[in-house]
């Protein structure tokens, strides 16, 4: 019976989609003690993009992908939050929300709506360095796309009532993410790694969102919605590119004039002589979420790659030293990591990790003693090969989507690399010796000077804080990051 | 066969007019069953020379008994905690070592298994999922490690997060009746410490033979040589244990539910909204994803404008049918049609409402009234459609995607076929196959209302009748 309904399945098919399966063979059975021989990798050749830039200074890439009838489309320029003085932290944030609340020609549902129609949503998103426009839909309604983009881009009119509503909401939200321990690790972290650089600076503040007003973001778009404030516009997808090129022209070059674009000032960022340890006091958490970071480099550093590989062996991936420690081994964790979080004038590099409160200290600990072993031991000739391999293969699995594509281009436009960069970047990462990973790992990465942030139940984890680096003192923040005291409370407790 | 050109399915969108669509791309497959009961599926594509092997099984948290709770994901993660010949760690250092990935994923009611990597490594693959099908060699020391990693879980994602025990404790305890269908699936402390080796073994013999399992392989593959290498690894998996049915029947809803938690973590309330939904092979499914689309899916929903922009109430809305474990993708009856508001503190009662969260409750059965009674107009419709055919063609987009829509489309509709054919049925839902479905199942009657208040008022997961 069981072939007699498996042989009707198979009938049951649309006979274009049968592919010369051949009536049941049965091939000896595989002999699973032995690992089976693995062939040479099929080669893969990354999707290239045409390069234009327009006269106003906006720079076109776009890319042609046939396998599926989207488009997507990403508008960036240098308007992210490092753009912004500290008083008005959270202003490209709130541009970005506020860009799809209304224009000349629609209001925010409106706006809404029309992006439904094309089968897709507008939204805008504001980083440490620029500020991105993505909208993707049917490739059949290209035209409307680019109409909706120029609209929200250009000719904003930030309603004073969405302004208002912005305002109001801002405060809540900000309230429900201070609930979120990894909110307060970041923000806290970011504050005491770069000091008075503008990096530190990551999330509004009760003071900043009221200072919101129509007038401010009208002035911040003006002054940085250039087209050559470093703008880049990609498009990939079912698209032809002639027909890209006329849209571009018609909707961000005749009407885009270019201007001054502004410049941020830049202060180097502390420069700290000592490891510090800092507690967010979260009452009653359940874990501690633990950042532990340093400075990190940026894409076009030379041993950007040889610290990539670097990264890769010690918290890269699961088949890393420290997911095999905490996690495998100890099972204080179910997830750690580390990464570069590599930004356009400065990077950070750093690890993090939730663990459970009664294993804080021991976790950190462990941490540490991971970092000194992975920059004075050797990285072996299999966790090299590993490394590179998962790297490469990664790579690939990243452009398998039309919207992963276009962040790529778009990663690599905004960052100035090479125009060979996503052509070449196997090459390099394969390049990379253990020697070079290994000097790359002690040369940046120095856990002596490293920020330690903590997000946790101080009264549970301070004294083994402590204890873990005899002498030191913790700062500890309350939620909003106001000092609120200092463990030991004396504030000089050598011991 | 490429996946490129594309071949285009044309369907008539019935309520707008006799206007033809091309809905989406089709996924071409073949499929065959081995002897021991395992249905594999080939989907071939050269697009990037990358494949990806998944393992479906058809056992989930609704499978687990009293006092095991969790035991299913517990399970999951014990997959890869090494087999007779690839002892713990060898799964993650072959797969990444060769460029992979690879994870897996516990539901109500199936368990997803996946790695995806250069597409060499395709033998690799294949000969790691079989050696664990086949050989699970779990130690009692990597069953300790792997309670405590995901006692982790748990913490990271219910314990210590806002609304964590909303969504992934309270919303199904409160809903359903049965205990299969009400306990969570990440379990509860003590059962995933009772958890023992003999425990794992039953459950392996029971639910983790090849004929309670879809494989699904898709991309840069040969389909005539992967049926042979699929059929010499997974072909002498035995069947051993028999699985133990399991009654997930639910009696009828019949009284408005309301209960109240407070949550330690939360700084602002949130109200949670569910009803029961159809079974999936019924027409009022595809009505009611759709109404799950206009009335939660974007800015331009309907809840959205009611309580985020028109009454400012609320801060944001999510939902639909399935939510929050599940979408139209896998939802499977006894399941829900589920609403989350998170909404703003301080705002007064208005006229006609007892309190804020009675606001919210109101409006939103405000607007599934004006449903009721006006059915949805045309261009709203329209667009929901749109958006609904742009979006199952983005899910289509990698091969991971795909083999995991093959293998639900064969679990869930008893046939990979599905993937191709479903769309349209979600595309010809009428104003009135809405209306109808939500004067069905949306009712007061049938309604649980969850109100989620921040602080420690009581501890974190008791509640008080209101």
């Amino acid at each position: 019976m069981k072939h007699l309904r498996r042989s009707i399945l198979h009938l049951l098919l649309p006979l274009g989609l049968l592919t010369g399966t051949t009536a049941a063979q049965q091939p000896v059975a595989a002999d699973l003690s032995r690992q089976p021989e693995v062939g040479p990798v099929r080669p893969y050749v990354p999707p290239v993009s045409v390069q234009d830039q327009l006269p106003n200074g906006l720079r076109l890439l776009v890319v042609t992908d046939h396998r599926f009838p989207l488009v997507s489309l990403r508008l960036a320029l240098h308007a992210g939050n490092a753009m912004v003085a500290p008083d008005d932290a959270g202003l490209a944030g709130a541009v970005a929300s506020l860009l799809t609340a209304g224009t000349a020609a629609r209001t925010a549902l409106q706006i809404a709506q029309e992006a439904d129609r094309y089968g897709g949503a507008i939204t805008a998103n504001a980083g440490p360095d620029y500020l991105t426009v993505s909208t993707s839909g049917l490739s059949n309604r290209l035209s409307p796309m680019f109409q909706l983009l120029a609209q929200v881009v250009l000719r904003p009119t930030f309603p004073e009532e969405e302004v208002q509503l912005h305002r109001q909401n801002g405060l809540q939200e900000l309230l429900a993410e201070r609930a979120q321990p990894g909110f307060l690790a970041g923000v806290q972290f970011n504050k005491l790694l770069y000091g008075n650089n503008p990096y530190a600076v990551t999330a509004p503040t009760e003071a900043s969102i009221a200072r919101e007003s129509r007038a401010a973001l009208q002035q911040f778009h003006d002054r940085t919605f250039l087209p050559n404030n470093d703008a880049v516009l990609v498009v990939v997808g079912d698209v032809r590119v002639s027909e890209v090129k006329d849209l571009a022209q018609r909707y961000f070059g005749d009407p885009w004039k270019f201007g001054q674009p502004p410049q941020a000032p830049f202060p180097a960022p502390p420069m700290p002589t000592t490891r510090r340890v800092f507690i967010v006091d979260r009452p009653g958490s359940a874990q501690s979420t633990i950042l532990l970071g340093t400075p990190g480099l940026t894409r076009d550093a030379p041993d950007y790659f040889a610290l990539l590989v670097a990264n890769e062996v010690l918290g890269g991936s699961f088949n890393s030293r420290l997911v095999a420690d905490l996690r495998e081994q100890r099972g204080y964790a179910y997830g750690i990591g580390s990464a570069d979080r590599p930004q356009l004038k400065l990077g950070a590099w750093l690890v993090s990790t939730e663990v459970r409160t009664a294993v804080t200290s021991e976790a950190l600990k462990e941490i540490l003693s991971q970092l000194d072993r992975w920059r004075d031991g050797p990285i072996t000739a299999t966790e090299l090969e590993q490394a590179k391999n998962y790297l490469a293969g990664s790579f690939v699995r990243q452009l398998e989507t039309q919207a992963q594509v276009a962040d790529q281009f778009l990663t690599t436009a905004l960052y100035h690399l090479p125009p060979d960069y996503l052509q070449t970047y196997v090459q390099r990462i394969q390049a990379v010796t253990a020697a070079e990973a290994r000097e790359a790992a002690a040369r940046h990465i120095d856990p002596a000077h490293a920020v330690v942030v903590i997000v946790g139940d101080a009264r549970q984890i301070e004294m083994g804080l402590v204890n873990l680096q005899p002498g030191s003192i913790l700062t500890l923040f309350n939620d909003k990051g106001e000092q609120v005291g200092m463990f030991p409370p004396s504030g000089v407790g050598k011991r | 066969m490429r996946l490129t050109p594309l071949a285009l399915v044309v369907v008539s969108a019935l309520a707008a007019g006799a206007q033809t669509v091309p809905a989406a791309p089709l996924i071409p497959y073949t499929q065959f069953t081995l002897p021991n009961g395992l249905r594999v599926i080939l989907s071939e594509d050269h697009a990037v020379p990358v494949v990806t092997e998944s393992l479906l099984f058809d056992v989930g948290g609704r499978q687990e008994h009293a006092g095991r709770s969790g035991f299913a994901h517990l399970f999951e993660h014990l997959m890869f905690e090494g087999s007779e010949h690839a002892p713990k760690g060898v799964f993650d250092h072959l797969v990444e070592g060769y460029g992979g990935t690879d994870n897996a994923s516990t539901h109500e009611d199936y368990t997803f298994y996946f790695e995806t990597a250069p597409s060499n490594a395709l033998p690799l693959l294949t000969w790691l999922d079989a050696d664990r099908v086949a050989h699970l060699d779990v130690t009692p020391t990597n069953l300790k490690n792997q309670i405590a990693v995901v006692e982790e879980e748990k913490r990271l994602r219910v314990d210590n997060e806002p609304y964590g025990p909303l969504e992934y404790v309270a919303i199904g305890e409160q809903s359903f009746s049965n205990w299969q269908n009400a306990h969570p699936v990440i379990g509860t402390f003590a059962d995933l410490d009772a958890a023992t080796l003999p425990d794992v073994q039953a459950f392996f013999n029971a639910y983790y033979a090849p004929r309670n399992a879809i494989l699904a392989v898709v991309g840069d593959l040969d389909p005539a040589r992967t049926r042979v290498l699929l059929t010499r690894y997974f072909g002498q998996i035995p069947n051993r244990g028999a699985i133990v049915p399991v009654d997930t029947r639910e009696p009828p809803h019949t009284i408005e539910k309301h209960v109240t938690l407070h949550d330690a973590h939360a700084h602002l309330p949130a109200l949670a909204l569910t009803w029961p939904g159809p079974p999936r092979d019924n027409p009022d499914f595809y009505a009611l994803t759709m109404l799950g689309e206009l009335l939660f899916d974007g800015e331009s929903s309907r809840l959205y404008q009611a309580l985020v922009k028109t009454n400012k109430v609320a801060l944001n809305v999510d939902g639909g049918l399935g939510f929050p474990d599940a979408d139209y993708t896998d939802y499977r009856a006894p399941g829900l049609f589920s609403g989350l508001v998170m909404y703003k503190n301080g705002v007064p009662a208005v006229e006609g409402t007892t309190s804020t969260e009675d606001l919210v409750e109101q409006l939103i059965f405000r607007e599934i009234h004006v449903i009721v009674a006006n059915g949805v107009p045309d261009d709203e419709l329209d667009r929901v459609r749109t958006r609904m055919r742009a979006n199952w063609i983005r899910n289509e987009q990698t091969t991971l995607d795909r083999a995991q829509l093959l293998a639900l489309s064969a679990l869930l509709n008893g046939d990979p076929g599905a993937a191709n054919t479903e769309l349209n049925k979600f595309l010809q839902v009428t104003s009135a196959d809405i209306a109808r479905a939500a004067a069905r199942y949306l009712t007061h009657a049938q309604a649980t209302v969850i109100v989620d208040l921040p602080g420690t008022a009581m501890p974190t997961g008791t509640q008080e009748p209101q």
